[in-house]
């Protein structure tokens, strides 16, 4: 196994450059330039200091010495420095990643906790009212943008019922300390917290009560019923355990989005997390920031993809890795 | 083709739901309107320092009071932190909030736009007019308990032109004696810039290589005034500079309490403030907030404080909420249309008039603003002392003509074709238009535009793209397009700001500031002089000349001229704003009344 895992994380070098390479690419093509967006409109700085501030970031050098520049520093684990900020990208987004993960693994956790018993019981209840009612919800979840959802959330909760705040991730000016910051972040995440579960929520119940479906439907299941054996072991032991191997894709594929911010949630509840920050990353044409990040995002992508097969192994008796 | 086609179906539908969104709105608002149009064209913008002031019912219950943090007075503020607090690299609105009450500036404009001693006890400008000595205060100390010297001064000054600098405000000292010198040694053999002098402990001079009249510009609310032996770096090093700009040691009335990157800063009273009147309130918040909800948080008392508002239906919000008060003025700056003086067919004189008299931009404002904002005619700042009345009077007014505009057009040998549009030498009259996408209002003005440019033959295209293409495009590009839209902001009252980098030929350059490429030999002329008269009275006439010259030559359309207004919960007093003269520099005379 440690073999398998090994190797797999020696493939992942020649991808990993790949993929650099086409965004690095991709970043470069995007017209307007980073000292421009800067200085601003008006800055009354003369074009020779403009210059200067051009070739001190190497911006004036061919596109592959640009890139072979950046291999080199990230490979010695410099990140560069975000243009806007003018402080290292490592520090720069630290902060902001760590509130964003926050988040994703609470929804992360409520989600599959909810959508894991829901999906069963609606594949084995099909079309049943509950089924049908979790049809309908996934429906409306799915299509329902989260900027709309969001605001109404808010409008219902913390402008009409004084319920929840209207944004932050703690009340300012408070002090709080121990049980009641806890208590208070807890507040402010609700609102948030909602939004993205019943979002996920939605294609998580469809895709559980599918496979789970697929799986009830199996000749073996029928055999288990057959041969007398109770409903609740037929569905939770013999079903459940083969449902379970698209789950684990699912997780697989969740790894990354607990660190990939979500830029309109957070922006309608303004929580401090990275998804704003790549945003405007991305308008200030901030490249080391741009880059740093989204290689971080497909790291995190390839990362989640080893789990996946390590996952599989695990769950599935014939899948072996070797 | 295709994506033409496109874009005119777009513009369609929007011009199509907007007149239907308009006519809705208008019937809701009609007495509002009234009220707040009524307002400005009673007093509004014939005095710009006249700040409109709205008080609301002490008595309406106000949540504000009794929630926990409500020895606070807390500012909403939907910018966004970077955590650049020094002067130095300060880019972000809602940074320099943080840096002005943290810091203290030599000179600053106080709410009548005069200038005031802050960190001096007196200056003066030599014989020949090119070098300021300030006298400084010997009574300052930072929070920390340190004097501030000249040397903190000098060191301020300094970093802008340290050879290593690359923040943004270069422009402060590049026109100082000895910049060059400074800036362009790597090695550290010159230690510092020949034009500032150390004289004393408490006294330090300034040399310019012209005599200008707004070189004081540099000392007004410029630099904030930092500690040498908290930020000191080597020279050629200013990454350990860099290292400390979310730190704070000032000498302002307040310091940094907490700062919370994307959520809120904190300030606490710095005990060591010098200035004759103390801060009042124990505790100033600037809260990120959102533009969607940030309305709602001060109707809910979660937040004391929005500055510079323009959204009618908001004022509206906090106006039923019966607790907030409204000071109203109008705003250092407008939004624009800028022709490229270069591109047929607005390389003509006429064209670029008849676009302007052919453009209903009074419809616009009234629809979009509300009545909170007017049209203006020549790009001079409406808060400036140079825009006089007796200037406004001289002034053509570009008021919606279609007639004028359509004959304008004919003069300028633009034909009406068969198909409705306009012909010269075979070629359609057609006018290409850059902007940013995503803004609201740009959605409105493209509706409008296009429907009036079709009434008088002439064919729009518009491109829209974010802000960032937007700029090299009309930067360095400086091609395939006739208009481009922006807006501005100002923040002095001297009229002189940016007007010469913004239309003086020499700045006609790839990546220069002139994007109009506009060049007129009188307007060259009439600016060099403007910027060295140091008598206001002949200033005032100059800038008269030029600003005729610039009304006839047409080379910008102005959308509009706004008013601003600041929500102010009633709890809060003492506030006395003006565009250039927000809270941050008022705050010592603030305080919360329980």
């Amino acid at each position: 196994m440690l073999k398998y895992i090994f190797r797999r994380l020696i493939q992942m070098i020649p991808v990993i450059i790949v993929i650099s390479i086409l965004l690095f690419c991709l970043v470069k093509a995007m017209p307007g330039d980073p000292v421009r967006a800067y200085l601003g409109v008006n800055s009354k700085v003369s074009p020779e200091i403009k210059e200067k501030l051009m070739s001190d970031l190497g911006l004036d050098q061919p596109m592959h010495i640009q890139y072979f520049m950046w291999l080199k520093r990230m490979a010695n684990g410099d990140f560069g420095e975000s243009i806007q900020y003018k402080r290292p990208v490592s520090e720069v987004v630290g902060d902001f990643l760590w509130n964003t993960f926050l988040l994703k693994i609470v929804v992360f956790i409520l989600a599959f906790g909810i959508s894991i018993p829901i999906g069963i019981i609606c594949a084995v209840k099909q079309y049943s009212k509950t089924d049908n009612f979790w049809t309908v919800f996934s429906l409306i979840g799915i299509s329902m943008p989260s900027f709309f959802f969001g605001l109404l959330l808010i409008f219902a909760f913390a402008v009409n019922f004084r319920l929840f705040p209207i944004s932050g991730m703690v009340t300012p000016g408070t002090d709080y300390t121990g049980l009641e910051y806890v208590l208070d972040m807890a507040k402010h995440m609700v609102l948030p917290v909602t939004v993205l579960t019943i979002s996920s929520l939605a294609s998580l119940v469809r895709y559980i009560r599918n496979s789970m479906l697929e799986v009830v439907k199996q000749d073996y299941i029928r055999t288990a019923r057959s041969k007398g054996l109770g409903e609740k072991i037929v569905i939770y032991k013999h079903a459940f355990r083969n449902a379970l191997i698209p789950i684990v894709t699912l997780i697989g594929i969740w790894i990354p989005f607990l660190f990939t911010g979500s830029v309109i949630t957070e922006k309608v509840f303004v929580w401090p997390g990275i998804g704003r920050v790549l945003y405007e990353g991305v308008i200030m044409r901030d490249y080391n920031l741009i880059m740093t990040l989204n290689m971080l995002f497909a790291l995190l992508m390839l990362m989640g993809n080893l789990l996946q097969d390590i996952g599989y192994a695990i769950v599935d008796p014939r899948v072996k890795v070797e | 083709m295709f994506k033409r086609s496109l874009v005119l179906l777009l513009i369609f539908c929007l011009t199509f739901i907007l007149a239907l969104s308009g006519c809705t709105q208008q019937a809701d608002n009609t007495q509002q309107d009234t009220e707040l149009a009524g307002q400005i064209d009673q007093e509004g913008q014939k005095d710009a320092q006249d700040v409109q002031k709205q008080e609301s019912d002490l008595t309406v219950p106000n949540p504000a009071k009794t929630r926990k943090s409500s020895d606070a007075f807390v500012i909403g503020d939907a910018g966004g932190f970077k955590g650049q607090f020094i002067s130095s690299y300060n880019t972000s609105v809602t940074d320099a909030f943080v840096m002005r009450v943290c810091f203290s500036p030599l000179l600053r404009y106080n709410n009548k736009g005069e200038i005031e001693n802050v960190l001096v006890k007196s200056y003066n400008l030599s014989e020949d007019k090119k070098t300021f000595t300030f006298d400084l205060r010997d009574d300052v100390k930072f929070s920390d308990g340190t004097p501030l010297t000249a040397k903190d001064v000098a060191f301020t000054y300094h970093i802008l032109a340290d050879p290593s600098y690359d923040g943004r405000h270069a422009a402060v000292v590049q026109d100082l004696v000895g910049f060059k010198e400074y800036n362009e040694d790597e090695e550290g053999k010159i230690k510092s810039m020949s034009g500032i002098k150390i004289i004393d402990d408490h006294t330090i001079s300034f040399t310019f290589k012209e005599a200008l009249r707004v070189n004081i510009e540099n000392f007004v609310n410029q630099l904030y005034i930092m500690p040498e032996h908290f930020y000191k770096f080597e020279k050629g090093n200013t990454q350990e500079l860099k290292a400390k700009q979310h730190e704070v040691l000032g000498s302002g009335p307040y310091k940094l309490a907490k700062f919370q990157p994307g959520q809120f800063v904190e300030l606490a009273i710095n005990e060591n403030y010098f200035g004759e009147k103390k801060p009042q309130i124990e505790k100033v918040i600037i809260k990120q907030t959102e533009n969607a909800t940030e309305t709602e948080e001060l109707v809910a008392g979660q937040i004391d404080m929005l500055a510079g508002e323009i959204d009618p239906d908001n004022l509206q919000i906090a106006k039923d909420a019966g607790f907030i008060d409204f000071y109203q003025y109008p705003r250092s700056g407008y939004g624009y249309l800028r022709f490229n003086t270069k591109e047929t067919p607005t390389n003509d004189k006429n064209v670029r008039k008849a676009l302007v008299y052919g453009f209903n931009r009074k419809a616009f404002v009234d629809a979009f603003f509300k009545g909170l904002a007017k049209t203006q005619d020549v790009p001079m700042n409406q808060i400036a002392w140079g825009y006089t009345k007796e200037l406004q009077e001289k002034l053509i007014t570009y008021d919606y003509d279609p007639e004028k505009a359509g004959s304008l057009l004919d003069d300028a040998g633009w034909k009406m074709g068969d198909d409705g549009f306009r012909y010269k030498d075979g070629e359609k009259l057609s006018v290409h238009i850059v902007s940013i996408s995503d803004l609201e209002m740009w959605e409105m003005v493209a509706g409008l535009m296009s429907d009036n440019y079709k009434k008088i033959g002439v064919e729009l295209k518009i491109s829209m793209m974010d802000f960032n293409s937007l700029l090299t495009k009309v930067y360095d590009e400086r091609e395939d397009f006739n208009m481009y839209s922006m807006a501005v902001t100002f923040y002095t009252p001297d009229p002189a700001q940016d007007l010469y980098s913004r239309w003086h030929s020499q700045f006609n350059l790839p990546g220069g500031d002139n994007t109009a490429q506009f060049t007129n030999e009188k307007n060259d002329e009439l600016l060099e002089e403007l910027r060295k008269e140091f008598d206001i009275e002949k200033a005032k006439k100059l800038y008269e000349e030029w600003a005729l010259n610039i009304n006839d030559e047409m080379p910008i359309l102005i959308l509009y001229a706004n008013l601003y207004t600041d929500m102010v919960n009633n709890r809060v007093k003492g506030y006395n704003p003006t565009a250039i003269y927000n809270w941050s520099h008022d705050i010592v005379n603030m305080y919360i009344e329980e």
